[in-house]
């Protein structure tokens, strides 16, 4: 079974579950990280500069397309701009573009997203994001870690909306009113840090149990078919190519309304990851 | 010839001083650095505390249990300046309709009037923080305390010193009184002051999060001030809650 995609609003097709690479940057590990991923049908892979591994990605993509396991159209590529690059081209981010590009070794990027919303910077690094856009060395453009009031002064200032918004989701943090809004405006939310790495208070919660015990899932199943069925693509990480297996598996069941809203009821506004710590004035 | 037991003596004693200021470095280091964020999770607290530790320290003795949820940010020798910055970087630790306390606390002039910000206040803002400070080589200086920030340095060994060997309370009741009392000074602390505040008080209310302002009105002087930075704020949209007290250990009604 194919894992499906989800179409954005520039019709570009996004597939519905994405591999992150943070904290990944072992060049043998990876690579069998990305072959397995690949094997099993993961499309879809998260990087960003901070993560410092995209040189390592793109040696890897490289290969795996020389020996024709792949072809660059079937993979969809995503990669960030970083604060201090915002700060150091003051916004204008196309060198960054370019630089990326360069490391991966490809001629587009399939999605470009801005890591941090640093206030000082972000709409002109909006714009320098739909310039490249519109050459079309990045095929679609997006938002990290923001919250409405974020992304309605980039869309008010711009008239620009984004393709795709990916901030922190899980049961413990629903972002409900983000989720919405980007229902709203026809963007696609990504998730990243799903299943909040299934700390105590998630993986020890009755009703993740249950709903688990009841679809005869496990409880990371459940979480991440939580993510699609309410309109969200998750990013999630891992070193095992069990757990790829593992969610690959959860496009062939659904939650019903009661189980979505009663995990959606778990919410506590709890982070993994402080916005004003990865950007401050945030 | 120069006598072999004093070699070895001042042998020893390099080599001791020297590992002696590796640990002190590493120890400042370590203790001035921010909470790790994958390491501690906790999240999502009631009050985050900024401003002088003279004030906070001695809070933090009194009541355990009922400052459970509150996170402190306050450093020793911090400036308002700074705590805006720091304010900026740790605001996410509180819930979302969270409270950030700022002291005003005039046994400190450091605490209003300095310029500039210490080693600690350095360790707790973002890389594009102090680049846009204009820290350049910062990485290399934090790793360094004890070479870079020499003053600090000393100033830590002394209040630690002070903790240790006398009473706790006595080092965090703070010393010193505001000193050029004339009308000029007045007017230019005044003004300082009520400036912090407003971009803090603004800060706060588009991120939604409550502030109370805290004046520590330690004589006639700073109680006749405080209230002229509360009569200028009542006139702004988003005014914070603000309290005076004269003795630190009522901010724990205030908080309560």
């Amino acid at each position: 079974m194919n894992i499906p995609t989800v179409k954005l609003r520039n019709n570009v097709e996004m597939p519905r579950i994405v591999l992150g690479t943070f904290q990944h940057n072992n060049r043998d590990e990876l690579r069998d990280l990305i072959k397995s991923a690949l094997q099993i049908g993961y499309r879809a892979f998260d990087t960003a500069p901070s993560y410092r591994n995209e040189e390592v990605l793109g040696s890897i993509f490289e290969e795996l397309i020389a020996d024709g396991e792949v072809t660059r159209g079937d993979l969809f590529l995503i990669d960030k701009i970083d604060g201090w690059q915002m700060q150091q081209s003051n916004g204008n981010i196309t060198e960054y573009v370019e630089a990326a590009l360069s490391k991966l070794r490809v001629n587009y990027l399939d999605l470009l997203l801005i890591h941090w919303p640093f206030p000082e910077w972000l709409v002109k690094t909006w714009e320098s994001c739909i310039a490249a856009n519109k050459s079309g060395i990045v095929k679609s453009i997006g938002l990290c870690n923001v919250h409405e009031r974020h992304l309605l002064s980039v869309v008010d200032n711009t008239e620009f909306t984004p393709d795709v918004v990916q901030v922190e989701r899980h049961p413990l943090n629903s972002m409900s009113g983000l989720v919405a809004l980007n229902e709203e405006l026809g963007i696609i939310t990504q998730a990243y840090s799903p299943v909040c790495r299934m700390i105590d208070k998630l993986s020890s919660s009755p009703i993740i149990a249950g709903i688990a015990e009841k679809h005869g899932r496990s409880k990371g199943q459940v979480i991440m078919r939580w993510h699609i069925d309410t309109g969200v693509v998750p990013v999630f990480m891992t070193t095992r190519s069990e757990r790829l297996e593992e969610y690959k598996k959860i496009f062939d069941f659904h939650l019903d309304a009661s189980d979505l809203s009663k995990i959606s009821m778990l919410n506590e506004n709890y982070k993994i990851f402080l916005e004003s710590r990865g950007c401050p004035g945030f | 010839m120069f006598p072999f037991w004093i070699a070895v003596t001042i042998f020893l004693a390099i080599t001791l001083s020297g590992y002696a200021c590796i640990r002190l470095n590493r120890v400042i280091q370590i203790n001035t650095e921010p909470p790790r964020m994958l390491g501690d999770l906790r999240r999502n607290f009631d009050y985050l505390l900024l401003g002088s530790t003279n004030v906070w320290g001695r809070c933090h003795f009194v009541g355990e249990e009922a400052f459970a949820r509150v996170l402190s940010f306050a450093q020793p020798l911090r400036n308002l300046w700074g705590d805006y910055l720091v304010l900026q970087h740790m605001h996410s630790y509180l819930k979302s309709d969270g409270i950030v306390v700022l002291t005003v606390d005039y046994a400190s002039q450091n605490n209003l009037q300095a310029k500039g910000l210490n080693y600690a206040d350095l360790q707790m803002l973002h890389p594009v923080t102090l680049s846009s400070l204009g820290q350049r080589a910062y990485q290399r200086k934090l790793a360094y305390p004890l070479l870079y920030f020499p003053n600090y340095c000393l100033g830590y060994v002394y209040y630690i010193l002070v903790a240790k060997f006398k009473s706790r309370r006595r080092w965090l009741v703070g010393s010193g009184k505001i000193t050029g009392k004339d009308a000029t000074y007045q007017q230019n602390l005044s003004g300082e002051i009520t400036q912090i505040i407003k971009r803090v008080s603004e800060f706060c209310d588009i991120r939604s999060l409550g502030l109370k302002v805290i004046f520590i009105a330690c004589d006639e002087f700073a109680s006749e001030n405080s209230l002229e930075i509360i009569e200028s704020l009542r006139s702004e949209s988003n005014r914070p809650e603000c309290h005076i007290v004269e003795d630190p250990e009522q901010i724990i009604s205030i908080l309560a």
